[in-house]
């Protein structure tokens, strides 16, 4: 975004600045300096937990607990050899990344379809789907657990992949398909209808010129959609069994009895959050690349 | 990762769950006591062959052992056994949703007696006493006495709210159990000529005596224990509540601000001074932590904390010395825990489920256990057994004193029902506002009695 305003200034404010111009320009690099102050303040507070995880992760046993807390120590990998040598993290981590990817795949199958014909077709009963989509968000968990663990329990999608992908998409195609039903109502119909006056039906429009323009809402959509999969705490903790177990669930096997092992578990989380960033690090190529200004005058 | 504390959750999905349960469960009523359809001619490890089963149980030494060894039942009698561990909270949000569906998918679970209340309360949970007394299902040596008395009375309620404890239905079997001792830093008494208090008016005064004192370049705290506003905080409490006779509820109706009940908080109260300031959000895991970093003379909570003292990474080793819990007007006392196994009542496995709960409560299974640092045996002949006396004898006085506090002091000292979390958080509650001196402790006490009459009504 900043790069955008930069390149409307220097446009707007063209050849040499007059005084106006040169008191505006100062004012607005001066909140343009608060912004970026407070976004860093806000970035370091959010990511203090996160690194202190990180440190923790590399620390000795006797360095994490010890008060007052240390910020400089001898740094060991041995929690890491722990994580990654044995099944008891791994297993759970791939069986995440199973059913997270398997979740995304079918909600973008079921509902980028969904969202376009939401956005763009007249039908009886539109807004009550939408809502209906909307509502399995608004439930709690907890409410629809106990009647899913039955119907699971009925028909063996208990401890199943497909079980748990099926139901993760009570977490993921709402969003999906609202975010997208509201991203391509935003679209002028106009590129459309141009497609259509040069010879091309429905489908050549979607595939050649939509999804391009959708793009950045379907790569943060899909960003969206990955991190509440991946996060997802009751419907595994209920729906999966111990062939299923997923990361939420799993990371916690360092807790036992009367001790924790903090170091296997700070860097089980360390872990945890990789694929999370790199999804997120990849989606957001995408919705900057697709940033498409000034397709159609206004 | 979630919002919700435990105890919120459990409250919540209860609240879910009972309406959908209620409908679920209309209409099929689990059949009590051993069915006819598995009848049996005579006892015999094979009756049940070929079949399979599944337990979820919590992380534990206990589930650890039965995990160990589950092979040795499986080609004991031809049972297939499946064993599911999920850390506490999340097997009793587990265990929670897999009763009330009543689908029967888990036969065994891990149990304790506040949950057996409210389990026995919605029919979710087998009686054993039938199947213990039926000598075609109970193996001739498994020996149901050998258990210490005072468990088994623990594991019976009749399911009258808040009345009927120790009567009834035995509605799961001990497997492992858990009193409240008084532990103290030897070294430190010892450096400032303190005797080891008897009372609970002497630990006051030693633990005001020690606060703030040096001992080996650390400044030193009093007392420490469990502060936080949730039911097991009143486990170290007992101790106290106990020693002034202070119950609950009496006849229907909060007591918990009789003149006695006022009297114990005020002490514990007074004792909680000497403490971090942070113990008012401890539960037994900081508590823990904290008499491990060796900062604080003495400490109240469940006796079986003792091999995580006494290991060989641990700052204070050899240093703790164990003693009863301290004497009140009304003698001592102890609150008690026990991680017991339980029958699904919607099991379809019933006598198959039996044969592994005698199994994984069985002399053989317990003495096993003790390797795996199952503190504490239920079992009388295990308790006495050599090789508990080998694991602990590098423990001072530990083997004696928590056999004499489950012999003489610990008992289930809250009255038994479905709803008592509840009750015991709002105690809980009240007792950690007068530590941090929000409130006084006698308006503390009538507010909470107030708030649980309502509760239980």
């Amino acid at each position: 975004m900043t790069a955008l305003n930069e390149l409307d200034t220097r446009t707007l404010v063209s050849g040499r600045p007059g005084p106006v111009a040169g008191r505006r320009k100062r004012r607005k690099r001066i909140a343009h300096t608060i912004v970026i102050v407070l976004l860093s303040a806000w970035s370091l507070f959010a990511l203090a937990p996160i690194v202190w995880i990180l440190m923790m992760s590399l620390k000795r046993p006797e360095d994490i607990v010890v008060y007052p807390p240390k910020f400089f120590f001898l740094p060991t990998i041995d929690n890491y050899i722990t994580v990654l040598s044995g099944s008891e993290f791994m297993t759970p981590f791939v069986n995440s990344l199973i059913v997270t990817a398997g979740s995304l795949v079918l909600t973008l199958l079921i509902g980028l379809p969904a969202a376009y014909a939401l956005a763009r077709f007249q039908f009886k009963g539109r807004e009550s789907i939408a809502l209906g989509i909307l509502s399995m968000r608004f439930a709690p968990e907890l409410l629809i657990i106990l009647p899913l663990y039955l119907l699971f329990q009925k028909t063996g999608l208990y401890d199943s992949y497909l079980g748990l992908i099926l139901a993760y998409q009570l977490v993921t195609l709402p969003m999906l398909v609202w975010m997208l039903r509201s991203f391509i109502e935003d679209l002028p119909v106009e590129l459309e209808e141009a497609v259509a006056v040069d010879g091309g039906n429905r489908w050549t429009a979607f595939r050649h010129v939509l999804f391009r323009l959708i793009a950045p809402g379907l790569g943060a959509s899909l960003m969206l959609s990955f991190i509440w999969a991946w996060n997802s705490y009751t419907l595994p903790l209920v729906l999966a069994g111990k062939n299923t177990q997923v990361i939420t669930t799993g990371i916690q096997q360092y807790i036992s009895y009367q001790s924790i092992d903090w170091g296997p578990m700070a860097a089980a989380t360390v872990v945890s959050i990789i694929p999370g960033i790199l999804f997120a690090v990849f989606s957001l190529r995408w919705i900057v690349g697709g940033l498409t200004a000034g397709t159609v005058k206004g | 990762m979630n919002p919700l504390t435990p105890a919120r959750w459990r409250r919540s999905l209860t609240a879910a769950g009972a309406v959908i349960a209620a409908v679920v469960l209309a209409g099929c009523s689990p059949s009590a006591g051993p069915d006819a359809s598995s009848d049996v001619k005579s006892f015999d490890w094979k009756n049940f062959s070929g079949t399979e089963i599944n337990v979820l149980m919590s992380e534990h030494p206990l589930s650890g052992a039965i995990k160990e060894n589950v092979d040795d039942f499986e080609t004991k009698t031809g049972i297939k056994v499946n064993i599911e561990t999920l850390t506490e909270s999340d097997y009793m949000v587990k265990i929670l949703t897999e009763l009330q569906s009543g689908s029967g998918t888990y036969d065994a679970f891990m149990t304790s007696q506040p949950m057996n209340y409210q389990y026995a309360a919605a029919g979710w949970i087998e009686d054993l006493q039938p199947w213990v007394d039926d000598t075609k299902q109970t193996a001739p040596d498994w020996d149901f006495k050998d258990f210490f008395p005072a468990l088994i009375d623990a594991e019976r309620w009749d399911t009258t709210d808040f009345g009927g404890a120790g009567e009834g239905g035995l509605w799961a079997i001990p497997a492992n159990e858990e009193g409240y001792a008084l532990f103290y830093r030897k070294d430190i008494l010892e450096a400032n000529g303190i005797a080891v208090p008897h009372t609970i008016d002497e630990l006051i005064a030693a633990a005001k005596k020690l606060d703030g004192t040096q001992f080996d370049g650390k400044e030193i705290r009093g007392f420490v224990s469990r502060g936080d506003k949730t039911y097991p905080t009143l486990n170290p409490f007992s101790t106290f509540a106990g020693a002034y006779g202070v119950k609950d509820i009496t006849d229907g109706k909060a007591t918990v601000n009789s003149p006695e009940g006022i009297k114990a908080v005020e002490k514990w109260v007074e004792l909680m001074q000497t403490a971090p300031k942070a113990a008012s959000t401890y539960t037994w895991y900081e508590a823990q932590q904290d008499f491990l970093a060796g900062t604080s003379a003495f400490y109240i909570d469940a006796d079986h904390m003792a091999p995580d003292f006494e290991k060989d990474s641990s700052a204070i080793a050899g240093k703790v010395g164990y003693a009863l819990p301290p004497e009140g007007p009304e003698g001592r006392a102890s609150s008690m825990w026990v991680w017991s196994l339980g029958m699904n009542a919607a099991s379809k496995q019933k006598g198959a489920t039996w044969q592994f709960i005698q199994w994984a409560t069985s002399k053989e299974l317990l003495t096993t256990a003790i390797g795996n640092g199952n503190m504490n045996p239920t079992r009388v002949s295990v308790a006495d057994s050599p090789e508990m006396a080998e694991a602990t004898k590098d423990w001072g006085d530990y083997n004696k004193v928590w056999k004499e506090i489950l012999a003489d002091y610990a008992s289930w000292p809250y009255s038994p029902s479905a709803t008592w979390t509840e009750v015991g958080d709002i105690w809980a509650t009240s007792i950690q506002s007068a530590i941090l001196g929000q409130s006084d402790v006698k308006t503390a006490l009538d507010d909470a009695a107030d708030k649980i009459n309502s509760a239980i009504e």
